[in-house]
C-alpha cells in the first residue's frame, strides 16, 4: 500500500493525516467545551495545556498536510450528482483548512495576549505571538470562540456531504477509509 | 520598655500568628488554615521590674493567634519619647498572600521593594509606616498564577510595578496586638485598609533590645475594589494578606 496520493486514491499519509486530524479535532472541541463546564481548581488546571496542546499539534498537521498535498497531490472528488454539490463540497474544503489554521491561531493569539505562558505537554513553552495586552485577549478570545463555532458548522456541512456521498454510494468514503479507488 | 515575645516563642506556641508557614515566619505564606483559626489566644504582657520590684501581668485574648505575647513594661527602661527610624531588611521580609482558587487555594509572596519605618514604641499612635511592594517580583504556588497576577487582568505589573501601604493610624499597642489603618495604592487605585499588628523582637535579642524587630500585619483586600478582577470566574476576590518585616533601628 502506497504512502503517497494517486490520481485514483489517498495514499496512507494523506488518509493517516485526515484520520488522525478528525480524532484530534473532535477530541478537542469537545474538550474545550467541556472546559467551560469544569470547575476550577487545581486538579483540573492539566485541562487548559492539554487543550492547547492538542490544538497546536492540530495547527502542526494541517500544516504538514498542506505541504504534503503541494508534494503528494490528493485525488480530485468524484463528481457529485448537481454541479452546485461540486462547488459546495469545494467552499467547504476550503473553509475547513482556513479554520483549521485560524481556530489554533487565535486560542493562540488569546493566551499569548494573557500574559501566560502556553505549555505544550507540560515541556515545551512556546513563543509569544501577540502582545501582552487585554485588548487583544479580549478580541482574541472572542475570535477563537466564534471560528470554532463556526468550524463546527463546517464540520456538519462535511458530514452532510459525506452522508450524501455514502447514501450515492459512489464509494468517496470508502476510497478515503481504505485506500481503494472509488471503483475498485 | 522591652518585648518579650520573640518569634521562636511564638512558634514554640504552636502557631504561626504571623500566618507565615510553620517553623519560619520568614517563609509567609499564607496559610489558611492559620489564618482563618479563630482560637481564642492568651496573651500577656509582663512587666519587669523598675529597680527590681515592679511588675504587671495583662491577659490579651487575640482572635486569630495562638500565639502568646509577652511584653515587660519597665519605666527604667530606655524611654522612646518620639518616633524612631527603623530601616527594613528586605531579604528577610516577605509579603505573603493567598486567595481561593475554586476549592483550592494561590498562594504566593511578593518582596518588599522598600520601607519608611518611623516607629514610637512608647505611643505606638505616633508610628507611621509607608512599605512599596515589588508586585512585579510576585510568586505563586504555580507558575500559571504568577503570571496571570502580574498579567494586566489584575496587578498590570508593567505598568504599576509597586504596591503601596501607607499608615494614617495605628490603634492600640502592636507589642499586644494592635491595628493600623492606611491606604493601599494597587493598580494606581487608593483604598482603605486596616491590617492587624503585632511586634516581636527578634530572636537571640534580650527582652529591652529594640533594636531589631519584627512586625507582622494581617489582613485583606478586594480584588475588584482596586480593578485587579481578572479571571473572576475561576479566582476568588478576597486576598488575604500576611506582611512580615524584619526591621533594624537606623543608626
Amino acid at each position: 500500500m502506497g504512502l503517497a496520493n494517486a490520481p485514483d486514491r489517498f495514499g496512507l499519509v494523506s488518509r493517516a493525516l485526515h484520520w488522525g486530524m478528525a480524532a484530534l479535532i473532535l477530541g478537542n472541541l469537545g474538550l474545550g467545551l467541556a472546559l467551560m463546564q469544569v470547575p476550577p481548581g487545581l486538579s483540573t488546571l492539566w485541562l487548559y495545556g492539554l487543550h492547547k496542546s492538542l490544538g497546536f499539534t492540530a495547527l502542526v498537521l494541517v500544516l504538514v498536510r498542506l505541504v504534503w498535498h503541494r508534494l503528494s497531490p490528493p485525488p480530485r472528488p468524484l463528481p457529485a450528482p448537481r454541479p452546485w454539490q461540486d462547488r459546495l463540497a469545494r467552499a467547504t474544503h476550503a473553509a475547513l483548512y482556513a479554520l483549521m489554521v485560524a481556530v489554533p491561531l487565535a486560542g493562540w493569539s488569546a493566551a499569548s495576549a494573557s500574559g501566560i505562558d502556553t505549555v505544550l505537554f507540560g515541556r515545551l513553552t512556546l513563543p509569544a505571538i501577540a502582545p501582552v495586552s487585554v485588548a487583544w485577549e479580549d478580541w482574541a478570545a472572542l475570535a477563537h470562540r466564534w471560528l470554532t463555532r463556526a468550524l463546527m458548522a463546517v464540520l456538519a456541512l462535511h458530514l452532510a456531504g459525506v452522508a450524501a456521498r455514502l447514501a450515492a454510494g459512489d464509494g468517496t468514503f470508502r476510497r478515503m477509509l481504505t485506500g481503494r479507488p472509488a471503483g475498485g | 520598655m522591652c518585648i518579650a515575645a520573640t518569634e521562636a516563642s511564638r512558634k514554640r506556641e504552636g502557631s504561626a500568628g504571623a500566618g507565615a508557614s510553620r517553623g519560619d515566619p520568614g517563609q509567609a505564606r499564607g496559610d489558611h488554615r492559620e489564618m482563618k483559626g479563630s482560637a481564642r489566644v492568651s496573651a500577656y504582657l509582663e512587666g519587669v521590674s523598675v529597680s527590681g520590684r515592679l511588675r504587671i501581668g495583662v491577659m490579651l485574648h487575640l482572635r486569630l493567634s495562638l500565639l502568646a505575647v509577652l511584653a515587660l513594661l519597665a519605666l527604667a527602661a530606655p524611654v522612646l519619647a518620639a518616633p524612631v527610624a527603623y530601616r527594613l531588611d528586605a531579604d528577610r521580609s516577605t509579603v505573603g498572600f493567598e486567595t481561593d482558587f475554586g476549592e483550592d487555594r494561590i498562594t504566593g509572596r511578593f518582596p518588599v521593594a522598600e520601607a519608611d519605618l518611623r516607629i514610637d514604641i512608647q505611643r505606638p499612635g505616633n508610628s507611621r509606616i509607608r512599605v512599596a511592594i515589588d508586585a512585579a517580583g510576585a510568586e505563586a504556588s504555580f507558575p500559571f498564577a504568577a503570571q496571570a497576577l502580574k498579567g494586566p487582568r489584575v496587578l498590570d505589573a508593567r505598568r504599576f510595578p509597586q504596591i503601596i501601604f501607607e499608615s494614617t493610624r495605628v490603634l492600640g499597642n502592636p507589642a499586644a496586638g494592635g491595628r493600623i489603618e492606611g491606604l493601599v495604592t494597587i493598580r494606581g487605585i487608593t483604598r482603605p485598609v486596616t491590617l492587624e499588628a503585632q511586634l516581636y523582637r527578634q530572636d537571640g535579642t534580650l527582652p529591652e533590645d529594640l533594636s531589631r524587630l519584627s512586625v507582622v500585619l494581617r489582613g485583606a483586600v478586594s480584588r475588584a475594589a482596586f480593578g485587579a478582577d481578572g479571571w473572576a470566574d475561576m479566582v476568588g476576590d478576597e486576598v488575604r494578606v500576611v506582611i512580615l518585616a524584619r526591621i533594624e533601628r537606623a543608626e
